[in-house]
């Protein structure tokens, strides 16, 4: 499995339903256990790449472990890649904290007492009291809700860890703790920001994105110092 | 038609349940004030219903009116009952937490669709009610003071920009939830075991209004 790469994206197109060009020749290659910064102005297409990587928009050449993304092999992908959303109120929707971590393990068809070990797991990777979990999510911080809603997927056991904008709207105590975390996690992450400064913490290598289309990638230190390339991609 | 006995021994259930809660009475009387008018308002109608020939009935407002004693007792009857289950609504919300609330349903055999839907009511009721009221607050902030009827179109956008956000959002969600697997059914927890207390409360609760129901008649 190893000579894949993670994620496999060959000449994406997307057009949304309205007519907006919002991908247009999209390559992306990512190795496993890699960590990838997506970074592009508001609009750059940014979300509607990361909605590709485990199906929720299908078409265009998207692979997974060498697995083409399509309607059959949904499940399959789905399991292997976790998205984060940027709000959490649109990514928790359980009545408890356990329900909401237990879902896509449930959904994987474990028996009850995996699901539990697995909720517990992700819960103390999270650094999250086990005391939480009965709570209602309402009742949560932003910043719990953002740590909740990453071992919503890490309970499901993702091999590729994909973030939209993992420190919108953190305060700078829980976005370091955000940071901290994500590196601690390991696995093959891809991170959608507009934040330099997390993206030069983080990752190996970045993507920048302008306009739907890829402006530039390479290594992170090369791509952040060019500040004519981010002052004209519009992300400084 | 119930009779006032057993509507006696109703009430003394709820109490009887109040009080094992602890609960203020005064939690029950600030439901019931919600819900009571449109009980009533429903029930008003009556005392007034369809008088059958020769059947006794007092004058209301110097004749232009009639009541019937029949009709009465339907009002009070209606207006009884729904205080009743506003009271066994209350208790029963005071006393289990929703999500359990939610596993006895599906225990009852309600349609996992109309669970799914209290369950994403219940969630997303109180980020509506959030959104609802940070909208709110920064239409205040520049000075709207809502005086004027032809202000009132300013409602009517607010209600529509929260319709269409609710409807993105809900967009969003069901991305997340496809994201995590979903396919159709919402798992939610188990109903906690049982333990014996929950045994003997069920069958001497269930037995008292049963016989309430079959003798005070």
């Amino acid at each position: 499995m190893s000579h894949y790469s993670a994620i496999e994206i060959s000449n994406l197109d997307y057009k949304y339903p309205d007519g907006t060009q919002a991908l247009h020749g999209v390559s992306l290659k990512v190795a496993e256990n890699e960590t990838v910064g997506l970074l592009g102005h508001n609009g750059a297409g940014k979300s509607t790449l990361i909605l590709h990587l485990n199906g929720i928009i299908i078409g265009g050449d998207v692979r997974v472990f060498g697995t083409p993304v399509t309607k059959k092999s949904i499940r399959q992908v789905r399991q292997r890649v976790g998205l984060i959303f940027q709000n959490p109120d649109d990514q928790l929707f359980c009545p408890t904290v356990f329900d909401d971590i237990a879902f896509g393990a449930r959904q994987l068809g474990l028996s009850d007492k995996e699901v539990i070990e697995r909720v517990r797991h992700s819960v103390s990777e999270v650094g999250l009291d086990e005391s939480i979990l009965k709570k209602n999510v309402f009742h949560l911080s932003f910043g719990q809700k953002k740590l909740v809603s990453i071992a919503t997927v890490t309970a499901m056991d993702a091999r590729v860890l994909v973030f939209d904008e993992p420190t919108a709207g953190l305060d700078p105590r829980a976005r370091k703790k955000i940071i901290s975390l994500l590196r601690s996690l390991g696995r093959t992450q891809i991170i959608a920001s507009h934040d330099l400064d997390l993206l030069s913490q983080l990752c190996d290598r970045v993507v920048l994105l302008s306009g739907g289309a890829v402006a530039a990638e390479g290594k992170t230190s090369d791509i952040l110092n060019d500040i004519s390339l981010l002052e004209k991609s519009g992300v400084l | 038609m119930t009779s006032p006995r057993a509507f006696a021994a109703y009430f003394s259930a709820v109490v009887l349940i109040s009080i094992a809660l602890r609960a203020p009475f005064s939690v029950f009387l600030k439901r019931l004030i919600v819900v009571l008018p449109f009980v009533l308002f429903i029930a008003a109608s009556a005392p007034f219903a369809a008088r059958e020939a020769g059947e006794a009935a007092r004058p209301l407002f110097g004749g232009a009116l009639l009541v019937t004693d029949r009709g009465i007792e339907a009002f009070a009857n209606a207006a009884l009952k729904g205080a009743l289950g506003v009271c066994a609504l209350t208790a029963l919300s005071l006393s289990t937490p929703f999500h359990e609330m939610l596993a006895g349903l599906r225990w009852f055999k309600v349609p996992a669709i109309l669970v799914s839907l209290a369950a994403f009511s219940y969630r997303y009721m109180f980020v509506l009610v959030d959104e609802a009221s940070r909208m709110k607050r920064a239409r205040d902030s520049r000075g709207w003071r809502g005086r004027w009827i032809w202000q009132s179109g300013v409602v009517g956008n607010m209600i529509g920009s929260l319709l269409l956000r609710s409807l993105e959002r809900s967009e969003r969600v069901y991305s997340a939830m496809l994201s995590r697997g979903y396919d159709g059914n919402l798992p939610m927890a188990e109903l906690p075991a049982p333990r014996l207390t929950d045994f003997i409360v069920a069958v001497v609760f269930f037995s008292a209004i049963m016989s309430a129901r079959l003798f005070l008649t």
